[in-house]
């Protein structure tokens, strides 16, 4: 048995419990996607890691009435599903039960957000597998790390400028206490949006409500985030990690908010110089399909964290601060120079010239096609409904509207090829740097002989400039990169 | 077309299933759901690296996957592609040991058109030198993407010291050298198509808003001619072990990575036995089982332990991946994995209990979408096949848990993998 945590007194509890919302789903089975305004963007400084301490620990160290082992025995023999997605803005407790089980499922989760057992060891653990990540995890893997490094650096200085599970320094700081108090101060009545789906009644929504009314009430809505600060001038970060393939990532922070006319502008936009996992995009048709560079070659006009296996977005993820980002998956080092150019060029054309009518037709048309399909999947569908409720988010769809002026006046207006950030990881950085200094470099011998139209745009992108002075380019180790 | 077997929606997945296989052997299956305007197609060809037994020729059926998107006699890639972006169609594909899958999500409307160029490119692909010198290098960059990764380089190891001779024992992404050869590797992957793809390997899987008498109907129309082959080519049988196999491998990380595991027979997943094998794997490896509580939890030995499961159509590895954390040997964690095995000869009835019933309702939660009923489908085979694998699941006992562990976990069947971390 685990001690009680104190609960809100009486007068906290003065604003109404989070009404859920209920998606109407066929079949036998109950979802619930619950959100809250409690991820790493809320995280105290000098206490990075502990918004997604807390999620995690909420999830398995126990409740006021089980033990993390009784919670997992549940769970288990209930066959429920129960993730949790801990992005910048948002925390999210997703689970699925067949409907009988479903009660005992929501019950849970409502303790665990409500009276929750803050188990010590548990929390130790957490902390130690979140160092983890930090750490062996990224510099094992080239693309996350190349990938978080770009995302935290684009946001220096400001509340997202940390990895979500934090740092090695003040995870180190961090225990179930802190945790505690955390979720005492930041997971109200307010920071909570609820969502339900499939075989779920009105008895059974009251009884929701009712469970997650024990959650304290501030009173006031979560504040709206910071604006984030002027971008610098094009610079360049090399990582160097000991890895024989070199990765690729540049982007800006954005000046939009998503769900807004200009953002889907942009959105329509960067899908057609590169849609995430799909070969429609110029980048992709660019530089793997021309010239077999690599694996892939995409764009986004804001964070994307993929959902597992899958080419899903991880919905849950989503933020408030925007973001273009490009990204190219890891390159022959031989070849990477070249291909950094070729992309910057590339990025450079396209907020210069914006899309063409044939690329402005063939990607809203492919865009409204898909969208169906996404809602083909019932928890994907209340996923969405909850992030946008949850982010205060216009859910007006725009893509009907847009024109391709609109798309292209939000490519010049908002990508900013002058103020790019890069980061690359390598082994030999300082043989990345000097080939970025040199006016040419080398155009990769590819394995088939290029067209005409291949080899003249080759030479004009060996050659790219790529405005780096010197100074804006700084050599880390991945080594405690984070810490 | 030979047969035709309606079943009533009484089953284990939703809606209604129509299966249908036509005089060369393709099977058709198309699961009727709700899933308003909306259609998953999959196609699965029984063919996957395990079948690359040329040598030179390791990653091929992966490789050839790719070349599929290049286009065909009757479709070129940009007519296919321009086709997918006006519906708006997902598609992708994945390669395994055992089969090639191609998957699209698309507007039902869409589908007669789709299949009909499904069925060109499986039929009459186009392969040449430049398609294939090009792709390669899409090839070599997704074998680049893992190749820094500890445990893909302990599973590389230890599965080739485990099947040295079946085609198990080298990765789906290939071998680097034939990685790296695959420009010039036009007139054998030609070779590997005109062998492999053939109707009696494929099955073809439509789930969702559609009407199972009109796709059958397209089905025979465009896939009728294809001419059958001689089947999926029998594979070397690898000699029986009488002694347990250590693997250690060098990789120079600062991560010593650990595995664990024993040979366990092929198994059809209709197989009683295959159902039991999956119970053990859920008892072994599961979520709340007493080994990822002691190793994971109380003793903190590892960060965290992969072993999810399920029964293969050959002789396969049932194993435990871990990385170790800090002043870990690898002798506890084996000694932990081992200990768990054999408390399996003797289980107690509520944990046989527990991990069954789990697995049957993962599941039934699991068929909510048109994408996981084609999946189901696909990896089973028919509906038969589904409600036959719960059913055998929901029937494992003790005693059949405890069979398999007498005879399959057990020391001359063990394999052990040791990255890195060796003083």
């Amino acid at each position: 048995m685990h001690a009680l945590p104190p609960g809100p007194s009486p007068a906290e509890q003065a604003a109404a419990p989070p009404e859920p919302l209920v998606v109407e789903i066929p079949g036998d089975t109950v979802y619930l996607e619950a959100a809250w305004r409690a991820g790493s963007a809320w995280d105290p400084v000098g206490q990075e890691g502990l918004a997604a301490l807390t999620a995690h620990l909420l999830r398995e160290g126990g409740t006021a009435t089980r033990s993390p082992e009784e919670v997992e025995h549940l769970l288990y023999t209930l066959g429920a599903e129960l993730e949790v997605v801990v992005g910048k803005e948002l925390v999210v407790f997703r689970g699925r039960a067949l409907a009988e089980d479903a009660p005992a499922l929501l019950d849970l989760v409502a303790e665990m957000a409500t009276r929750p057992g803050f188990d010590a060891a548990t929390a130790d653990r957490l902390r130690d597998e979140a160092r983890q990540e930090l750490t062996t995890e990224l510099t094992t893997h080239d693309e996350a790390l190349g990938d978080t490094t770009l995302d935290s650096w684009l946001y220096e200085g400001h509340r997202y400028g940390h990895p979500v599970d934090g740092r090695e320094g003040s995870l180190a700081l961090l225990d179930a206490d802190d945790a505690r108090a955390f979720h005492q101060r930041v997971w109200t009545r307010e920071a909570t949006t609820i969502g339900l789906g499939g075989a779920v009644d009105a008895d059974l929504a009251a009884s929701v409500r009712d469970a997650f009314s024990a959650l304290p009430s501030t009173r006031a809505r979560p504040p709206t985030p910071a604006p984030v600060r002027v971008p610098r001038d094009r610079s360049l970060l090399l990582v160097q990690n000991d890895t024989d393939s070199v990765g690729v990532h540049f982007g800006h922070p954005l000046d939009l908010t998503p769900g807004s006319r200009e953002h889907a502008a942009l959105t329509v936009g960067m899908a057609s110089f590169g849609l995430h996992r799909e070969s429609i995009g110029t980048l992709y048709r660019e530089l793997r399909g021309e010239r077999g560079l690599n694996y892939g070659d995409y764009a986004y006009a804001e964070f994307f964290d993929q959902d597992g296996w899958s080419t899903d977005r991880e919905i849950g993820s989503r933020r408030l601060h925007t973001q273009a980002y490009v990204w190219l998956r890891p390159l022959d080092a031989a070849a990477a120079p070249f291909a950094l150019r070729a992309a910057v060029a590339l990025f450079e054309d396209l907020a210069e010239h914006g899309l063409s009518e044939g690329e402005f037709d063939a990607i809203t048309a492919y865009l409204a096609g898909r969208r169906p399909l996404e809602a083909a999947s019932p928890a994907r569908r209340l996923a969405m409904l909850v992030e946008r409720e949850a982010l205060g988010l216009d859910a007006t769809d725009w893509l009907p509207e847009l024109t391709l002026d609109d798309v292209n006046a939000a490519l010049a207006e908002h990508l900013d090829p002058g103020a790019l950030q890069m980061v690359v990881v390598a082994r030999d950085t300082e043989a990345f740097a000097a080939a970025v200094l040199e006016e040419t470099v080398p155009v990769p011998v590819y394995a088939t002989v290029p067209t005409p139209e291949v080899a003249a745009t080759d030479a004009v992108w060996a050659s790219h400039d790529l405005s780096l002075a010197e100074d804006r380019i700084t050599h880390v180790s991945a080594e405690g990169l984070f810490r | 077309m030979l047969l035709l077997l309606p079943f009533a929606a009484a089953g284990v997945l939703p809606g209604t299933v129509t299966e249908t296989t036509l005089g060369n052997g393709l099977t058709l299956l198309v699961a009727e759901l709700d899933a308003p305007g909306v259609v998953a197609l999959q196609t699965w060809v029984d063919v996957g690296s395990r079948d690359e037994s040329e040598p030179g020729t390791t990653g091929y059926a992966h490789f050839l996957e790719h070349l599929l998107f290049l286009g065909s006699t009757g479709f070129d890639a940009d007519t296919r592609d321009a086709t997918l972006v006006s519906l708006g169609a997902r598609e992708n594909a994945w390669t395994s040991d055992d089969h090639t899958v191609y998957h699209l999500l698309l507007p039902s409307s869409g589908l007669p058109q789709v299949l009909e160029q499904e069925a060109d490119r499986l039929q009459h692909l186009v392969l040449t030198d430049a398609g294939v010198r090009q792709e390669a290098g899409a090839v070599l960059g997704e074998w680049r993407r893992d190749q820094n990764q500890p445990a893909v380089r302990l599973h590389e190891a230890v599965y080739a010291a485990a099947f040295p001779t079946h085609g198990y024992g080298h990765g789906t992404i290939g071998l680097e050298a034939d990685v790296r050869a695959m420009p010039e590797g036009l007139e054998a992957v030609q070779g590997f198509y005109d062998e492999h793809y053939r109707p009696e390997r494929v099955r073809i899987v439509v789930a969702g808003d559609v009407d199972a008498e009109e796709v059958s109907t397209l089905v025979e129309q465009h896939f009728a001619r294809w001419e059958a082959g001689d089947g999926r080519p029998a594979q070397p049988v690898e000699e029986a072990r009488t002694e347990r196999l250590v693997v250690e491998v060098e990789h120079g990380s600062d991560a010593p990575w650990s595995m664990v595991g024993w040979h366990v027979p092929g198994m059809d997943p209709r197989d009683p036995d295959a159902a039991a094998a999956a119970v053990v794997g859920e008892l072994l490896f599961g979520d709340v089982s007493p080994l990822r509580q002691q190793i994971e939890r109380d003793r903190r030995l590892v960060h965290s332990l992969e072993g999810p499961w399920r029964p293969r159509a050959r002789p396969y590895l049932m194993t435990a991946t871990s990385e170790l954390r800090d002043g870990t040997s690898f002798e506890a964690v084996e000694a932990a994995v081992l200990e768990a095995a054999a408390a399996l000869r003797a289980p107690e009835p509520a944990q046989v209990e527990d991990a069954r019933d789990h697995l049957a309702k993962r599941f039934a939660l699991e068929q909510d979408h048109p994408d996981a009923v084609a999946g189901t489908l696909g990896w089973l085979g028919g509906e038969a096949a589904a409600d036959a694998w719960v059913e055998a699941l929901r029937a494992v006992d003790e005693d059949a848990v405890a069979g398999f562990a007498h005879t399959w976990l057990t020391d001359e069947h063990l394999v052990v993998g040791r990255l890195d971390g060796a003083e």
